[in-house]
């Protein structure tokens, strides 16, 4: 039988394989990083927001054909937060990142209403769901950006 | 508290006489009005005026908006996950070109579900397409996200749809598994130019204080 300290090493040795083997796959950056500057001020009932990328096809905004999206969540606490969330998205199945003309971003708040219940205010809805969940106001939001992609 | 009494109540005084007197000269003139009125109200001819009241405005312009397609994002969900749907619509008018925009309210539904998850209204002008999102929270099992015109609207002329069958269109089927996912979710990568990195504007909310 095999000492203790040589049987680890031999333990170890496919598991040090196996990572050199992930190390380049996950070095490779995505197709588009997205660096999306949030602000959130006064908004204590939020609990974490979710912000969305995507990239289309189409030259308008978020028109044509979807090509990636992705999302990363963050979590918020006191009611504030100011960043710079990243949001990497690949282009997936058959369009490539070349074909990409526009991308948009856009932000979810989810967050427990004055009940306790859980909601997410989405860009099509925020105001109400903010407002109908928190019996607060909201003053002002901006819940998606768009443009074109730079060539 | 304002009060209307009846002429016998107030019968006394000149004032009330020469009212009574007016009233007098008028009466067969006024029989002879109401008289009038009762023959040309026969239900025909009440059903038939308002035909004529229905069609005087503008002819209704011809209108055919289309989801064309749906689209759910992430493919690979678990149970819990949010999930991005997102509906295309066109508007396919047939020609001649007719200008005027024409409000469309979509409701999306998850599978043959009659309670729709997002009610929108979106403006569409002859040959736009425009994208309409929401989000779902995942339930376990198959499912097909749903996106269907539910009215068309205009502010004079009155939209009417051409083609109802291109009304609404259902995603791909997707498998929702029990588990969680991880925060950030990407496809499987498949590059073909260099990465880019983009700094877009600030998204913000604020509340009252």
């Amino acid at each position: 039988m095999a000492p203790p300290k040589r049987r680890a090493r031999r333990r170890l040795a496919p598991l040090s394989l196996a990572l050199l083997a992930l190390a380049p796959a996950s070095a490779l950056a995505a197709d588009f990083t997205f660096r999306v500057p949030v602000t959130l001020t006064n908004v204590p009932s939020v609990t974490s927001i979710r912000i969305d990328c995507g990239v289309w096809t189409g030259v308008a905004s978020a028109a044509g054909t979807i090509i990636g999206t992705a999302f990363t969540i963050v979590p918020v606490s006191d009611g504030s937060y100011s960043g710079v969330v990243t949001v990497e998205v690949d282009a997936s199945g058959t369009l490539t990142a070349d074909q990409a003309r526009s991308y948009s971003c856009w932000l979810t708040a989810m967050g427990r209403s004055s009940t306790g219940a859980e909601y997410g205010a989405s860009p099509a809805d925020m105001q109400s769901v903010y407002e109908s969940a928190t019996g607060t106001t909201l003053t002002s939001f901006r819940s998606s950006v768009s443009g074109p992609i730079p060539r | 508290m304002r009060s209307f009494e009846s002429p016998a109540a107030t019968s006394r005084g000149c004032a009330t006489q020469a009212r009574l007197a007016f009233a007098d000269r008028i009466a067969p003139c006024y029989a002879n009005f109401v008289s009038a009125i009762k023959v040309a109200l026969t239900p025909s001819a009440v059903v038939l005026a308002l035909v004529c009241v229905g069609a005087a405005p503008a002819r209704a312009q011809n209108v055919d908006v289309a989801v064309e397609m749906v689209q759910v994002t992430p493919t690979a969900v678990k149970v819990n996950d949010i999930v991005t749907i997102i509906a295309t619509l066109r508007r396919l008018d047939p020609r001649p070109a007719n200008t005027q925009p024409v409000d469309v309210l979509v409701q999306l539904f998850v599978d043959d579900a009659t309670t729709p998850i997002s009610t929108q209204t979106v403006t569409l002008r002859q040959g736009e397409t425009v994208t309409v999102r929401t989000q779902w929270k995942a339930t376990e099992g198959k499912h097909e996200l749903r996106a269907k015109i539910a009215g068309l609207s205009a502010r004079r002329r009155t939209p009417r749809d051409v083609r109802p069958s291109n009304d609404e269109a259902r995603s791909a089927p997707i498998v929702v598994t029990p588990g969680s996912s991880p925060s950030s979710s990407s496809p499987a990568p498949s590059r073909a130019s260099e990465p880019r990195t983009i700094t877009t504007d600030e998204l913000s909310m604020v509340g009252a204080r």
